[in-house]
């Protein structure tokens, strides 16, 4: 059995496998990818399988579980085509009381000259607080995001979806279904950047640098 | 062994504080007196490897596979990397060592260098970026000595002095590219393209992004020395998050550690890189030159 095969059956729910072939189709090549709570990397490793020369962030917050996704994300990233970072970090709101140790972030500051396309929190009961940490991503409305919880019963404990439905809402950001997990986009924002995207893909850098000296 | 380093990367004039996030494993290469990018490829025995010239582009400051590095694993043959920080086409003219290497070498990748590196009438540059202001021989970065040329000369003036350094540069471009008799392969490696409008009211308008002052009449003027000319023009990852080896956290570098000069223009430390190369664009680089390459292997 191939390594692949392996990670898929292994690692991930029949349900996971379904968020896995709904996430294929979003996946495109150079897009930014970061994988929040990646643990050893399954959901890095199969976005890696995916991607061409493109960038992916995992980041983890466990010791023991970072210095293994660092060496798996070495091996991956030398036999593709993308640029695969592992992170040790904690992920907060900004709030200086719920800082919990040095190496906490907001995604906002982290990220603050880098647009991410796609995150992929897979948080038990924190996706809130890492939410409210991304605002200006958020406002950006570049970034999609996907909400995978393993446990529901916890997710629904510590917050009711539709208390990060609201604080997505208030960005003009709407749930989508997604396997069964749910997919946030800003559609008027999201629109914009694909067709960005597209013109970039197709006009070349020299022919977009010489229209741009007309205006 | 890291103490080894810490000094053969010191003598080499190399940003050592960088082995923070990269360890770029320096090695000596025999007879030239000179240490390079390693790690040190398995053979150097003729037409057994490839070389790779260039500045630090080529050298991939804060990556830890640069674009020869990534070749070599796409087109399972040994590479040489001759990357140096802020060398122009006369450090490698005037580094005679390292020729016996370039010409043993299959093939040689030259990344198109930066005009700021090149000599003219009030500079001497050696062939690096770091130049030595003939009037006073006071040493200044490249930068801060044509913003000062900017801000105290008439541009007429300024214009002249660029035409010189030019000129220069595509002098000594083109004797290098005489000196190499293995197939050449010129390559562009930047974040714009040759074609740029410049203009002598700031220095970042008048140099371009990397390389510097290089425009397209003169990428056209070297182009005929060359067996083949790839374009790799990317900004994929830029900017890039500078991450410790060691921790795997952010971490803030002083880029220009060694140089006083350019701290004042750039400031201290840095989170990010915006100027370098990111990996993503090592990637890009070694995308557009696999193919060109696997015709001088077959």
């Amino acid at each position: 059995m191939n390594t692949q095969k392996f990670i898929q059956n292994e690692l991930f729910s029949d349900n996971d496998k379904k968020v896995l072939d709904d996430l294929y189709q979003i996946l495109y090549p150079g897009m930014i990818f970061v994988d929040i709570d990646a643990e050893l990397g399954r959901y890095t490793f199969e976005v890696n399988n995916h991607l061409t020369q493109s960038s992916i962030y995992a980041i983890e917050s466990d010791p023991l579980k970072c210095s293994q996704l660092k060496h798996n994300c070495a091996e991956w990233e030398f036999l593709s085509d993308n640029s695969i970072y592992a992170l040790k970090i904690n992920l907060y709101n900004g709030q200086e009381n719920e800082k919990t140790s040095l190496n906490c972030y907001e995604l906002d500051t982290l990220f603050k000259p880098i647009d991410p396309d796609l995150i992929k929190i897979n948080k038990t009961g924190n996706e809130l607080q890492i939410l409210q940490g991304s605002r200006r991503l958020l406002k950006k409305g570049k970034v999609r995001v996907l909400l995978v919880n393993n446990e529901e019963e916890k997710f629904n404990k510590a917050y009711s979806n539709s208390q990060i439905c609201e604080f997505m809402n208030s960005f003009g950001y709407y749930p989508k279904k997604f396997g069964e997990k749910y997919l946030f986009t800003n559609p008027k924002k999201h629109l914009f950047h694909t067709s960005k995207r597209i013109y970039r893909q197709i006009l070349p850098e020299t022919f977009r640098r010489w229209l741009k000296s007309f205006s | 062994m890291d103490q080894k380093r810490y000094q053969s990367g010191q003598k080499h004039g190399a940003k050592y504080q960088d082995r923070e996030i990269v360890d770029y494993q320096y090695f000596p290469l025999e007879d030239t007196g000179l240490n390079f990018r390693g790690p040190q490829p398995e053979t150097l025995e003729k037409n057994q490897y490839f070389v790779c010239l260039g500045a630090a582009q080529t050298f991939g400051r804060f990556c830890q596979k640069p674009y020869p590095k990534i070749l070599e694993h796409k087109l399972k043959f040994p590479s040489l990397n001759l990357g140096v920080g802020g060398a122009g086409p006369y450090y490698f003219l005037k580094t005679k060592p390292i020729w016996d290497y370039i010409n043993k070498a299959r093939f040689a990748i030259i990344q198109i260098m930066s005009g700021r590196s090149e000599s003219n009438s009030l500079f001497d540059s050696g062939g690096l970026e770091y130049l030595t202001r003939r009037m006073d021989q006071v040493k200044i970065g490249a930068g801060p000595a044509y913003q000062e040329l900017i801000d105290q000369k008439d541009p007429k003036y300024v214009k002249e002095i660029i035409r010189e350094t030019r000129l220069n540069w595509i002098k000594n471009f083109q004797i290098l590219m005489e000196k190499i008799t293995v197939p050449k392969i010129l390559f562009w490696f930047s974040e714009r393209s040759p074609y740029y409008q410049e203009n002598c009211n700031n220095l970042h308008t008048l140099f371009g992004k990397y390389p510097q002052l290089v425009n397209a009449q003169m990428v056209r003027k070297i182009k005929k020395n060359s067996d083949e000319y790839v374009e790799c023009i990317s900004t994929r990852g830029i900017p890039q998050l500078h991450i410790s080896r060691f921790t795997h956290e952010p971490t803030f570098i002083n880029t220009f550690q060694s140089r006083p000069d350019l701290i004042k223009s750039y400031g201290q430390q840095h989170r990010f890189n915006n100027y370098y190369p990111s990996p993503e664009m090592h990637v890009d680089a070694a995308l557009s030159l696999e193919n060109v390459c696997k015709k001088y292997l077959t």
